[in-house]
């Protein structure tokens, strides 16, 4: 039995997507001039109704289910899908720059990018095998196509290519684990899985389906060693669909990472904890040095998110609340954060740049409020304070201290310096004098001015502030704690 | 009040980013006066700590984010109060000073970011905050470094902020550490001391987390070898950077160690103390012989500032409460100082394009008042009486000489040291035949004239009347109660008349209070 | 002889991803790439259908319905992306397209 009530959101953003393809259909070119404004506003408003309850959830500790158990509404998805809307919402304002609203094939990349969204917000919810693995391969399919989506350009083609094939192999691996895990729980539902794991946890099948589940979803979260994808796919991408992998893709890896290892798997928390910190602190280490040498932008970037996410795999590693707090709060720190350089980064240079460092020398002089939006985004990154980055690596670095040992809080603060360090030769680039062959910057539209602002301020606000979002964060964690 | 005084420049800043100050002689006025505002208040503040009697004065709590134990928490002690009035005294002649060839407005919010942020770091009664407000001022010093200052500005910028950056890190870590270790679930610095004050922290954590608050504070305060930051950064900055870095902001790392790391952690800094005097001395000696050999007068004075701090490390692994005292008055008389040099090396490198030693001989024939204010920091930094250092450094030494004999010793020799490469930069760019570069020369105007004046005269009055910086009660010395250290027989040494005797006698009631008690 | 019971199912199944893997990982030609992403999927399928038949109930044999839609849809994408590449490039051959450095 389902009940379309709980599925509110979901459908909303189905419908939206019918809507935008009726449009397209229809509409004339005239008035498609704020279409990626609309989509986004109508996301945001959802966004709103979602973070006050929906109307689903009657309390913070409730749930409620759907779809004969497969589908759960509590807190924590909740939260997912206001972050997942939200994120889609930027990624929508960043297509609606580049390629720009009448450009061909506008309407179908927007579609595209809801789709994935759509994924994450099922994902947030999933809680039985089918969903899980049905909502992690409508976000897969989406991005496959928007990483290829400029197809008269090489790179990115190539980039699609390499991501399709390593994205199905992870795919294939995971289901694989799951058909593992279903044979020895004797059930696709989570609740049964759970209660397998506590009572089946020498069964041999259920911990290598359990490895191959980790295995899968770190090939999506970009942790060592699954991580070799990342650069190339970030460079080849267009910039929005990169910003779709690293605002969507990867939180939404890090949700149904979290959803198993602290509510399906929690029986074998004292099993997971060691590997997770020890994959954390060399996807750290490997994220913080390995960008160093870079000269491109966007791969500097993919390193850079291979970073981050070995700061919320050590969050993960800590099997407390505070660790799944310190997580959310860190994925929406980099939300902000990344958000506003890829706002930057689309308005530096048009659709087809190649995002050489050196292609942003001048920046400082021919837009300085573009280059102030990048210097905040990478320090934002970086975590300095008041921004929210900040207090994101604070709450890390607790956990890790107190959880995870003196080692592993030496890791994370020499990745954090390497990071730190390209950070600022990203800021030099930027503030240096401009060389010859720079590409002149586009025009920054209305959109992306607005989002620009609403992104530093968000950035600025949750960071001087996080009481602000710290009590959803917290029922969110402890929803997801039971 | 407190809060205000945190606001008050940050909302300056603000207003001078957004507001269409085209004019540079207007943003510079709005900036210094903002700070000659904040002044009058951090008079005020100092003298409310000064009557608090060893506790907080004007305090301030709200609740910020009760969960985490993070409150917002302000008050002002004596040592704080001290630096608050350092900061903006400080920012105040640094505004006046500063000439930026371009985009004058951004120059001066950006230095009014730094002094907002020092200014909370001083006030903060709350560890998260007291790391935040400190963090403030180093992306303003970057872009400062990176857009205004001289050949080299690039490597210098990177070279700063990195280290400053990573040591942070570290210092973070620390404190996190801390206050995990603690169990008291709390930030806050007062509770955090009642609550270790009762349950004390195991002897091998305390000695490690001890270490990683040495490493995160000393690379801060350039603690040799952590320092090789500072002699580029401050040789590289614009004037307002160097000012209130050198001045105000360095003296954040010596705060934190004096309020966070010693009390805190006593038997922690049992085992680093040793460590701490002999790196101490070796800095003041090592740092000093370099300052000797440079010929940029911003890379001697630079070296000299990097000295100067060992005597600060010196004053804390002793922890006698005289060299509590003296390293009090030590951090407002290095830092009044070290601006004014600044300030000096920064007008001969703008307005008279030399900053090289070799290449600017009898500037005093040209600039009557830069060489006499030059003559002034001179005989300040190596503590000629009269000047707020001599008082300072005696009573470090008069500490210092109880519990660590050599290291002070060894220390007492780097003020010689000082003397020689202040009265040589004095010698070589003030006196003698006048240089063919500056044959047009023309002397300090108004404004920094009015700016070298005032921190001098400050220093001349806290080595006159060091009691009206540091309070009649010694109370900064009860920081030093949980140190354990050795009480000095020094005191008594210092206390034989001869030509100082008057500064001596301002310096007595320092030595004798905690005795008495 | 007996007749064959669950492990062997799951022995052919281990095989069958085994093939699949090593072909993803060796062989030069994306068109056999994806067809080795293929084999990987239907071991899990097997796998999935062989543990649904041994005692587990029919959810797993639902689940297989669903993968297979979704592989369909990933092979749709995947050749499209050949397809351009294919007009783009002329090859689909893993050592041409080797522009961005892994």
């Amino acid at each position: 039995m389902i009940h379309p009530s709980v599925l509110r959101l979901e459908l909303a953003v189905v419908g939206l997507m019918l809507a935008v393809l009726l449009g397209d259909a229809f509409a004339r070119k005239a008035s498609r001039r704020y279409w990626g404004a609309a989509v986004a506003a109508a996301l945001l408003a959802l966004a709103g109704y979602a973070a006050a309850g929906a109307g689903i959830l009657p309390n913070a500790s409730a749930r409620v289910f759907t779809a004969e158990g497969g589908f759960l509404v509590d807190a924590f998805a909740l939260w997912v899908k206001v972050f997942a809307l939200v994120a889609t919402a930027v990624c929508v304002l960043l297509t609606s720059r580049t390629p720009g609203e009448d450009a061909p094939g506008f309407a179908e990349q927007v579609v595209l990018q809801l789709g994935v969204g759509l994924g994450m917000m099922v994902l947030g919810s999933a809680r039985d095998l089918i969903s899980f693995y049905v909502s992690l391969e409508l976000m897969a399919i989406g991005l496959y196509l928007l990483v290829a989506w400029r197809k008269e350009d090489p790179l990115s083609l190539e980039a699609g290519v390499k991501y399709l094939v390593y994205g199905a192999m992870a795919s294939a691996i995971l289901l694989y684990g799951m058909a593992l895990v279903y044979g020895a729980a004797g059930s696709l539902e989570f609740g049964i899985i759970r209660q397998a794991a506590a009572t089946r946890s020498d069964s041999i099948v259920l911990l290598a389906g359990f490895a191959l589940l980790l295995a899968g979803l770190g090939f999506k979260v970009s942790a060592v060693p699954f991580h070799w994808w990342t650069p190339d796919a970030y460079e080849g991408a267009p910039v929005p669909s990169m910003a779709a992998l690293s605002l969507l893709s990867k939180p939404a890896g890090f949700i149904i990472l979290a959803r198993l290892l602290f509510d399906v798997f929690w029986p074998l928390h004292a099993m997971w904890q060691g590997p997770v910190a020890w994959a954390g602190a060399a996807t750290l280490l490997w994220g913080g040095l390995g960008g160093l040498s870079q000269t491109n932008l966007k791969r500097l970037l993919a390193y850079s998110g291979i970073s981050h996410s070995g700061f919320m795999l050590l969050a993960l590693a800590s099997p407390t609340r505070s660790g799944v707090a310190a997580m959310l709060y860190y994925l929406l720190a980099y939300l902000l954060s990344a958000g506003l350089v890829f706002t930057a980064m689309c308005g530096a240079a048009g659709p087809g740049a190649r995002y050489d460092l050196r292609d942003l020398s001048g920046l400082g002089r021919k837009s300085p409020w573009l280059a102030g939006a990048l210097l905040l985004g990478l320090f934002g990154l970086g975590g300095i304070p008041p921004l929210a980055g900040f207090f994101g690596k604070l709450l890390v670095i607790r956990c890790v201290v107190s959880e995870s040992g003196w080692g592993f809080a030496a890791a994370a603060v020499g990745g954090a310096v390497g990071s730190l360090y390209y950070y600022l030769v990203v800021v030099k680039a930027a503030l240096s004098p401009e060389e010859n062959g720079a590409p002149p910057i586009a025009p920054v539209g209305r959109s992306l001015r607005a989002l620009t602002a609403a992104l530093a301020f968000g950035l600025l606000l949750v960071g001087a502030w996080p009481a602000s979002v710290w009590g959803a964060l917290r029922n969110a964690a402890e929803a997801l704690c039971q | 009040m407190l809060t205000t005084l945190i606001i008050l420049p940050l909302a300056a800043a603000l207003f001078l980013l957004a507001a269409p100050v085209r004019n540079a002689r207007l943003a510079r006025a709005v900036a210094a006066g903002t700070m000659s505002l904040e002044t009058l208040l951090a008079t005020v503040c100092l003298n409310g700590a000064l009557a608090a009697g060893g506790g907080l004065a004007f305090e301030t709590r709200r609740a910020w984010l009760p969960d985490l134990g993070i409150g917002w928490h302000l008050g002002v002690g004596r040592l704080g109060g001290l630096l608050v009035f350092l900061t903006a005294l400080v920012g105040f002649s640094a505004a006046l000073v500063a000439r930026p060839t371009e985009r004058a407005r951004f120059h001066h919010a950006l230095g009014l970011v730094i002094v907002g942020g020092m200014v909370g770091a001083f006030v903060a009664q709350d560890l998260f905050f007291f790391y935040v407000f400190h963090e403030f001022a180093l992306i303003p010093t970057f872009l400062l470094i990176w857009i205004w200052g001289g050949a080299r500005r690039r490597e210098a910028a990177m070279k700063i902020t990195l280290y400053l950056l990573a040591g942070s890190l570290v210092l973070l870590v620390g404190l996190l550490a801390l206050v995990l270790a603690s169990g008291a679930g709390t930030f806050d610095l007062p509770e955090l001391r009642a609550h270790l004050a009762a349950h004390p922290i195991s002897n091998d954590l305390q000695a490690l987390i001890f270490l990683l608050l040495l490493i995160g504070f000393g690379t801060l305060v350039s603690l040799v070898p952590l320092h090789t930051w500072a002699p580029i950064g401050y040789a590289e900055a614009p004037p307002l950077a160097a000012m209130l870095h050198a001045g105000a902001g360095k003296k954040f790392g010596l705060y934190g160690l004096a309020v966070v790391a010693f009390p805190l952690l006593p038997s922690g800094a049992a085992v680093w103390k040793g460590t701490l005097a002999w790196l101490a001395a070796a800095q003041i000696l090592y740092a000093g012989y370099i300052a000797m050999r440079q010929d940029d007068l911003r890379r001697m004075l630079a070296w000299a500032s990097v000295s100067h701090m060992g005597f600060g490390f010196l004053a804390l692994a002793a922890g006698t409460p005289t060299a509590m005292e003296g390293f009090a008055l030590f951090l407002f008389a290095h830092g009044v100082a070290a601006a004014a040099g600044f300030a000096l090396a920064g007008f001969c490198r703008d307005a008279l394009g030399v900053c090289s030693l070799a290449r600017m001989g009898g500037l005093a024939q040209r600039a009557p008042f830069a060489a006499a204010a030059f003559t002034m920091v001179a005989l300040a930094g190596f503590g000629v009486p009269g000047f707020a250092n001599f008082p300072a450094e005696l009573m470090i030494f008069a500490g210092g000489l109880g519990p660590w004999p050599a290291p002070t010793i060894l220390a007492l020799w780097g003020t010689v040291i000082g003397a020689v490469y202040f009265l040589r930069a004095v010698q070589r760019g003030f006196l003698g035949p006048l240089a063919p570069a500056l044959a047009q020369a023309a002397d300090l105007d108004r404004g920094r004239r009015v700016a070298v004046g005032l921190l001098l005269a400050a220093s001349l009055a806290a080595g006159f009347l060091p009691r009206g910086f540091l309070g009649r009660d010694a109370s900064i010395s009860t920081l030093a109660s949980g140190l354990g250290g050795v009480r000095s027989a020094a005191p008594a040494v210092v206390m034989q008349g001869g030509p100082e005797a008057r500064l001596v006698s301002a310096g007595r009631p320092n030595v004798q209070d905690p005795v008495s008690r | 002889m007996e007749p064959p019971g669950l492990n062997h199912w799951l022995v052919v199944s281990a095989m069958l991803f085994c093939i699949g893997a090593a072909g993803v990982v060796l062989r030069r030609n994306l068109l056999v790439v994806l067809m080795s992403l293929e084999i990987m999927l239907n071991a899990a399928n097997l796998a999935l259908v062989a543990f649904s038949r041994y005692g587990n109930g029919l959810d797993g044999q639902i689940f297989v319905f669903f993968v297979i839609t979704v592989a369909a849809a990933e092979v749709a994408v995947g050749l499209a992306i050949l397809v351009a590449l294919y007009r783009l490039c002329g090859t689909v051959r893993v050592s041409d397209i080797a522009t961005l450095k892994l």
